[in-house]
């Protein structure tokens, strides 16, 4: 009888802890990709974009110096901390923006629309965006055009980083400052055990989402 | 007409004590056979079972069938007649359902992700049984109803990301069952069940306005005096 009561007793602790979640390599197989974009905009009206190859802006909570945050793989020291990951991606970006008929132009070629692409790694991003768009960023001076209200889910990861792509309308501007018409966020990169691949895969995946992009 | 109301009144109550004295005081009405139990008589049982859940509300987050849960509970007789015995059960189950990578467009924004739904269930009831056959019997069905408090916890998972959220109800649950024994009034016994369930747990953030689920146990039995 007191067996059976302790039994029953380790039996509750024991089933009352057990609250499974998914494993941890099936959730990170393929990251969330987010997309929205001015429904005012008239993207086939568009034709041409400026894009920066080679390069990002990395902002990331560690570093001690936040002004310094561009990769690219030819860099040195902490700005080639990401490899060739910027060329990867503003590669498969101009891939994807030629074959929806768009073309590049230089920045002084009076382009259409800029296309900004960022990763900012352990900040509160999804808080961020619900109450003050933009408002993690500095040095590049991104921190205008309008916000996207509506719910975002918080979380809480000891470490994440996110790659945002942005258009900016560089020729119908609002209050006389560049137009965000669309952006994407990708994430999470640190988790991912393959984050260069699966990456390429979630941008091809934006922009199957967002089929108005096209010329 | 009074009279005669007062003379079926005085019958009533002499009828009615002489049932009371049967079943509670069985030794001195010498007209009733007194059932001789053999072996031990068991008035207590505990039993540990596995139960399968299959969730009936809001299927759109979860449908499938939850083969994670268990019961643990016991029994007390309540009467000399071995039919009606009282108790309480712990119970707890986890349904989860895996939605593939696909697109959710709401207005202008879209999210592409694989989801995973989960629903965390945990239930403490008090119980009541109605034993067809008297416990002594291989085979015991039975009748059962419990009533008591549900939480359940809605959790989504995607990525490194997710949501929970977690609600408290009331719990109904009918049940109906048999005890099997290898043995005329065995010690150790199985026990299978059905039972529908319904908690008024509610969550709006999950699109939930109840929780119910129907769910078959099956489980070990230990009985004890």
């Amino acid at each position: 009888m007191k067996r059976i009561l302790i039994a029953v007793f380790f039996g509750s602790i024991f089933f009352t802890a057990c609250m499974p979640k998914p494993n941890s390599g099936d959730l990170v197989k393929n990251m969330v990709v987010i997309t929205d974009y001015n429904d005012t905009v008239n993207f086939s009206k568009k034709s041409y974009y400026y894009l920066p190859l080679d390069t990002l802006s990395y902002f990331n909570s560690t570093d001690n110096d936040p002004k310094d945050t561009l990769q690219c793989l030819k860099c040195k020291g902490y700005n080639s901390s990401l490899g060739d990951y910027a060329n990867l991606i503003t590669g498969e970006l101009k891939s994807k923006l030629d074959a929806a008929g768009y073309t590049q132009v230089s920045a002084k070629q009076n382009p259409d629309f800029k296309v900004y692409v960022f990763v900012v790694e352990n900040y509160n991003v999804y808080q961020s965006y619900s109450y003050n768009p933009y408002g993690y960023g500095y040095g590049y001076g991104y921190g205008y055009g309008y916000g996207y209200g509506g719910y975002y889910p918080t979380v809480s990861v000891s470490d994440q980083a996110n790659l945002y792509i942005e258009f900016f309308d560089m020729k119908n501007k609002y209050k006389g400052k560049p137009n965000l018409i669309w952006y994407c966020d990708i994430g999470d990169l640190v988790s991912s055990p393959n984050y260069p691949e699966v990456t390429l895969k979630s941008i091809d995946q934006a922009f199957k989402q967002s089929q108005y992009i096209k010329k | 007409m009074k009279k005669t109301f007062v003379v079926l009144a005085a019958v009533s109550l002499f009828f009615a004590q002489a049932d009371a004295q049967y079943y509670y005081d069985r030794s001195k009405n010498p007209d009733k056979k007194i059932i001789e139990k053999t072996g031990r008589d068991f008035d207590t049982f505990y039993f540990l079972s596995w139960d399968n859940n299959t969730p009936l509300s809001n299927t759109n987050f979860v449908s499938s069938t939850s083969y994670l849960g268990t019961k643990l509970g016991f029994r007390k007789r309540l009467n000399d007649v071995d039919r009606l015995w009282a108790g309480a059960d712990f119970g707890w189950g986890v349904y989860k359902e895996y939605f593939p990578f696909n697109t959710y467009t709401f207005g202008s924004r879209s999210l592409s992700t694989d989801l995973y739904d989960y629903v965390y269930s945990y239930n403490l009831s008090a119980s009541i049984d109605y034993f067809i056959f008297p416990m002594e019997k291989h085979v015991t069905p039975y009748g059962g109803l419990n009533i008591g408090a549900a939480y359940d916890k809605f959790a989504q998972y995607y990525n490194v990301y997710g949501g929970a959220s977690g609600s408290w109800g009331v719990l109904i649950r009918p049940e109906i069952g048999v005890l099997i024994g290898i043995k005329e009034n065995a010690s150790w016994r199985i026990k299978a069940a059905f039972h529908y369930d319904y908690s008024s747990n509610s969550n709006s953030d999950f699109g939930y306005k109840n929780f119910t689920n129907i769910g078959f146990q099956i489980g070990l039995v230990k009985m004890a005096w």
